[in-house]
């Protein structure tokens, strides 16, 4: 029962975490479905859009999110932490009518990233370096992985006149799936109806990557240190 | 040696023609009636399958353009029989019938049918001295210029075949060998408006049995006539008195049933409209999610038990998963747009639509007298076992059209006629749902009755105001949705009705109304979602004098065009009939029309003289009518080259 508690200011956070989807959801309502003809493709989109909004705004939280001691209790928090949106995802495949997807796929790529996320964080902050820098150092990893691997891949997209059908494309270099955002948009984009063309292939990267990552950055756990 | 080549030829020939004979497998086809069949409408058919060996395979039926299947099995030496009825559409068909077993063509066989126009009136004989009977050459120069008599002995087994026949006579037959379920046939046959003559001769303890018994003088039975007669002059004589609207759309008109089937796919708006989720869903959920967010804060701030937020959390989700399995939130797989003509027998004509989740094949049961698909996929139609097998694919859509008559349902809409355009009505809304956005068409008024709770009980005084007078098809269907308030499914519903079924100009109540109906999918009952169009008839009742207001009385005519309310003359005449109440003694008949550009002229035919007179202003006055209602139909043509609307007759008179 100890596990299951989580500190006031997190629960904080995931409140305002819930309550912005469920204002994105009410804004894209608003939008595109009331008094529209209806498209089944439009509640789909919605899923697809509200996910990958979802995936930023946990990432931004996460850079603030204060990590446990405990490395079970670190990856039970994470959990409650993604599984809070589900509600709000069932109201949009329940609204549109839509069969339901397996929503548990994004959702458990949403925990090994925040998983990875806290443990760097974690890892940093016992490391020797000025106090200040290690935030901004948290930031820039964030920065390297989402930001820049995208700019490299719009790069190699236009020097190497790349024609993308879909995310998941055979074109990509692999290494590009490194990037969280990439692939997490690649499986919405794969449920909601978007060609596959690599398989299973860069799911099974992802996982095995952040959990390495993971693995690699919780082996020096035993030292006691200060946030 | 010449002889004995001869001989040998001969010998040859016929030991040809005997080894055909030695084929495992017989099939015998009886199609039509007699061989014959009226265009646009349904045959019977009957196939008779002996085999030597045994069969298990499929019987394929096939017509000019379409195919049907039958799963068969035939034990060695024995035989089938198999009735069923199908509809032809060209005017030239043949029906092939083939048995196939694992893809191999055992045995096939063809039969011409001689396809007859729609002049030709059919008239059903049931008697026991067929081959010579009295109405065999029976011709005269009105309605029955092409006449084919039909023997109806032993084809009774199908509803759906007596829409081609116009008149049946039942003389020299024992009535008691009809079962139930074909007097039942034949009296719904009756009430849909035709005239059924019984004879009361020499042969009268054979007909007068069953619900024949007590047919001493002629009587109304729904819209059509049960008529006795002694002897064939009878017949020549009374004919005419006894025709009402329906016999002469039978032979006026040009089938329509090809056109219903591609024009159903209208209807697809209405089943669009069914597939959206409704706002109200949307707004449930977030009224669910609020709560949702509310008990979140509220946890944050209750320090007791700190591990409620996350149980929250979890409760919620798991909630929500569950109202996504069992609250009804889900795709509906199957839908159905509807038209019910309550005519008095119903009459409905419905566009079906499925989205199945499909794993295995899908069987769909149907009860209907016809179905079609209309969308090109491969459907197997069995019209035996009156199954619809789909292939087997993912994500597909079917849309089906199906025709069907269901029981008769008592209707007490009456509307009694004050003065010459006032009317009290009397409304009893027949159905438990609620009847939306209803409305009357009388002559060439509507009246808006508004929505009516299900059975409920409404007496309202109307006055006529002619607001559909002398409009063409456009206007008088905007009129329509204007004024008695219509949604956009309901619009498209009621345009298919005018255009493809009838005008409802004779008075008519329409509604609209959602329900919920049964169908057999896979052997497991479906409750699907059903949009109605319902068209109630409307009884009309007059005091001492009978003014039938303008457009009351339908204008029968066949076009090239699709309008009905106008026509585009351009130098060919156009012949139009009106069927004269028989219980009104008419005093005096008031004609309207429209001319846009050119020049027009209309005659009246006069059937005294036989020829055509010029219609002016006297000529259906009180002197001069009878010569051209004597047959109980007045019968008009325009000529010229002008834009016409469709001339409306109203009539005054006493009951007979």
């Amino acid at each position: 029962m100890e596990l299951l508690n989580i500190n006031r200011h997190k629960k904080g956070m995931i409140l305002f975490y819930v309550l912005m989807m469920s204002i994105m959801w009410i804004m894209y309502l608003f939008m595109n479905i009331i008094g529209n003809t209806y498209e089944i493709q439009i509640y789909e989109r919605a899923y697809l859009y509200l996910m990958i909004f979802s995936f930023l705004l946990y990432t931004g939280i996460l850079l603030v999110w204060e990590y446990e001691k405990d490395f079970i209790k670190n990856c039970v928090e994470i959990v409650i932490f993604t599984f809070s949106i589900i509600p709000i995802l069932l109201t949009i495949f329940m609204s549109g009518k839509i069969p339901i997807q397996n929503i548990f796929l994004p959702l458990f790529m949403e925990i090994f990233w925040g998983i990875g996320l806290i443990s760097t964080k974690k890892k940093i902050s016992q490391m020797k370096i000025p106090s200040v820098w290690k935030n901004f150092i948290v930031m820039i990893f964030i920065f390297m992985f989402i930001i820049v691997s995208s700019i490299l891949l719009y790069c190699y997209y236009e020097y190497a006149s790349l024609v993308l059908t879909t995310v998941y494309d055979k074109d990509i270099p692999i290494y590009f799936f490194l990037n969280p955002v990439l692939s997490f948009i690649g499986t919405l984009y794969m449920q909601v109806g978007g060609g596959n063309q690599m398989g299973a292939k860069p799911i099974y990267i992802y996982f095995i990557f952040w959990a390495l990552w993971t693995f690699v950055m919780n082996i020096s756990n035993s030292q006691e240190c200060s946030q | 040696m010449k002889k004995s080549i001869c001989v040998f030829l001969m010998w040859m020939l016929i030991f040809s023609f005997s080894s055909k004979a030695e084929g495992n497998i017989d099939i015998k086809i009886d199609a039509g009636f007699d061989g014959k069949g009226k265009i646009g409408t349904m045959i019977p058919v009957r196939i008779q399958v002996e085999s030597k060996k045994n069969i298990d395979g499929n019987l394929k039926i096939q017509t000019e353009n379409r195919v049907y299947d039958h799963p068969i099995q035939l034990y060695s030496n024995s035989k089938k029989e198999f009735f069923f009825s199908i509809p032809i559409f060209n005017g030239k068909e043949k029906i092939q019938a083939s048995i196939e077993e694992n893809g191999k063509i055992l045995e096939k066989k063809s039969k011409n049918i001689k396809v007859l126009p729609t002049e030709t009136v059919f008239i059903g004989i049931l008697s026991d001295d067929f081959s010579n009977h009295y109405l065999k050459e029976y011709k005269d120069d009105i309605f029955l210029k092409n006449t084919q008599i039909i023997s109806l002995h032993k084809k009774l087994n199908d509803e759906e075949i007596l829409n081609a026949i116009s008149l049946i006579v039942i003389d020299n037959y024992n009535t008691k060998n009809l079962t139930d379920q074909q007097q039942s046939f034949l009296k719904n046959w009756v009430s849909s408006g035709n005239t059924l003559f019984i004879e009361t001769g020499e042969h009268s303890y054979k007909t007068l049995t069953g619900i024949f018994s007590n047919a001493k003088e002629p009587i109304k039975v729904g819209k059509g006539f049960v008529v006795p007669i002694k002897d064939t002059q009878a017949f020549e004589n009374i004919l005419y008195s006894y025709i009402n609207d329906d016999f002469i759309e039978k032979v006026v008109k040009k089938d329509s049933m090809e056109e219903r089937i591609q024009n159903s796919m209208n209807l697809y708006t209405v089943i669009d409209e069914m597939k959206k989720p409704s706002e109200k869903t949307a707004l449930f959920l977030l009224v669910g999610l609020f709560i949702y967010l509310i008990i979140l804060a509220v946890f944050i701030y209750v320090e007791n038990k700190k591990w409620i937020f996350t149980i929250t959390i979890f409760g919620f989700s798991i909630l929500f998963y569950v109202l996504s399995w069992w609250g009804g939130f889900q795709k509906d797989e199957w839908m159905k747009a509807s038209i019910y003509v309550h005519d008095p027998i119903l009459r409905t004509y419905d566009l079906l639509y499925g989205s199945p989740a499909q794993k295995d094949n899908i069987s769909l049961k149907y009860e209907a007298s016809f179905i079609d698909g209309i969308d090109g996929q491969n459907y197997k139609i069995d019209p035996i076992e009156k199954n619809i097998n789909f292939p087997k694919k993912k994500d597909v859509e079917y849309i089906l059209y199906q025709e069907k008559n269901e029981n008769e349902q008592i209707i007490n809409i009456s509307v009694e006629f004050i003065d010459k355009d006032k009317i009290s009505a009397n409304i009893e809304n027949p159905i438990p749902e609620t009847l939306e956005n209803a409305f009357f068409v009388i002559g060439d008024s509507i009246i808006p009755i508004g929505n009516l709770e299900g059975k409920e009980n409404k007496k309202i005084n109307i006055t006529l105001k002619h607001d559909l007078k002398n409009l063409g098809d456009y206007n008088y269907l905007e009129k329509i949705y204007e004024k008695a308030n219509l949604k956009e499914d309901q619009k498209e519903m009621f345009s298919y009705y005018f255009y493809n079924i009838e005008d409802p100009c004779s008075g008519k109540l329409i509604g609209f109304s959602k329900g919920k109906e049964e169908i057999l999918v896979n052997e497991k009952n479906k409750k699907i979602k059903n949009k109605i169009c319902n068209v109630f008839p409307v009884n009309m009742n007059f005091k001492n004098k009978v003014y039938i207001p303008s457009g009351m009385i339908k204008p029968i005519f066949t076009s090239e065009m699709m309008e009905k309310k106008e026509c585009l003359l351009e130098n060919t005449p156009l012949e139009i009939y009106y069927s004269i109440p028989s219980e009104v003694l008419v005093e005096n008949i008031k004609i309207t029309t429209k001319q846009e550009g050119g020049y027009m002229k209309l005659m009246v035919y006069n059937f005294s003289m036989n020829q055509w007179d010029l219609l002016t202003n006297t000529s259906l006055n009180k002197e001069n009518l009878q010569n051209y209602i004597s047959k109980g139909f007045l019968k008009i043509k325009a000529e010229g080259d002008a834009r016409m609307s469709i001339p409306q007759i109203s009539l005054e008179g006493n009951i007979r």
